[in-house]
């Protein structure tokens, strides 16, 4: 025989149907259930409840027709194959040469455009200096 | 193309048998169906995820045959599947609770008494769809699909214990939401010890 309090416990989780109660248990349970009016009083209070869940029975109309299903499935595009290929083609190392080519010519453009342009605004550098030291001795002659 | 166990079957179709597959569909189709329903608390949300996991156990099957040798059982790893999805889409914006409701009503005969039960099912239908989706998926499992705790708690990935938790949460909310329906489903209504 189990504790009452285990009982209260099943009770509470599986409601008051011994068939609900875990295998390993059940004979335990209700050898206590025969012996205890107050546990068959808990029992008949969880019924309440189960009465109420048994009022909603799990058995909805199914309108998909189950060869559709099937057939929609396996005639599918192979999505099984699909998804086996997909991961196969995944490379070792994370980097496939797709994306190592894209990444070399983006070094190669972003080095050409920095190179030209470094060396347009170095003349453009000079050029201002020199004004600026052709204006500054405009100015020491004034002075 | 019925015959054959759950297993036989994932080993066929996972060698390409379309007819074993099918048969799988037809056999776990309604079950499915149904627990989807009654988790998510929507026909056209259920009837999305038991396509899903129908798609998922096809792309699974040719790999079925080292699980079930691992000691895989189709209907816990199918169920599992099947849950997992609900949960997800449950956790998505809230469902209307009365559709499922309409469900279940749409399936009784006529009369005064169903008029009373269509009512009482809407109650309850509604009173589930408040609850937090693994304390829903628990009860589902255990009260109306008819599994065990041992495999509603392997479904669920959790222990025993935890499984009991969600279920004894899950009914205390129930019988407070339900309370005023009481009398009317059960005439002797004794005082609950605590």
């Amino acid at each position: 025989m189990i504790a009452f309090d285990r009982l209260r416990s099943l009770i509470d989780a599986y409601g008051a149907e011994p068939a609900r109660w875990p295998a390993d248990e059940r004979a335990a349970a209700l050898l206590l259930l025969a012996n205890s009016a107050e546990a068959r009083a808990y029992a008949q209070d969880a019924g309440v409840l189960d009465a109420m869940l048994d009022r909603a029975p799990l058995r909805p109309t199914v309108t998909v027709d189950p060869a559709a299903l099937a057939a929609q499935i396996t005639r599918a595009p192979n999505r099984r194959g699909a998804a086996r290929a997909a991961w196969s083609r995944r490379p070792v190392f994370g980097f496939g040469w797709p994306n190592l080519a894209a990444l070399a010519a983006a070094a190669i453009v972003g080095f050409v455009v920095g190179w030209t342009d470094l060396n347009g605004t170095a003349a453009t550098s000079r050029d201002s200096i020199d004004a600026v030291a052709s204006l500054s001795a405009a100015d020491d002659s004034v002075w | 193309m019925r015959d054959g166990s759950d297993d036989e079957l994932m080993r066929r179709a996972g060698r390409g048998d379309n007819a074993a597959f099918a048969a799988l569909v037809a056999r776990h189709l309604p079950r499915a169906t149904a627990l989807a329903i009654r988790i998510t608390g929507s026909r056209s949300d259920a009837e999305e995820i038991v396509q899903e996991a129908f798609l998922r156990t096809w792309i699974k099957s040719p790999d079925w045959e080292s699980q079930a040798t691992a000691g895989a059982q189709f209907t816990t790893w199918f169920t599992r599947v099947l849950v997992n999805l609900c949960i997800d889409r449950r956790r998505r914006p809230q469902m209307a609770p009365l559709e499922a409701a309409a469900e279940v009503a749409a399936n009784e005969p006529g009369g005064l008494e169903v008029t009373a039960q269509r009512e009482t099912s809407a109650r309850v239908l509604a009173a589930l769809g408040t609850l937090p989706e693994r304390q829903r998926a628990a009860l589902t499992l255990c009260h109306w699909d008819g599994r065990s705790n041992l495999e509603a708690a392997e479904i669920l990935d959790i222990s025993v214990g935890a499984l009991e938790s969600l279920l004894v949460r899950a009914r205390r909310t129930l019988r407070v939401s339900l309370a005023d329906l009481a009398p009317e489903t059960a005439p002797s209504s004794s005082k609950r010890h605590s």
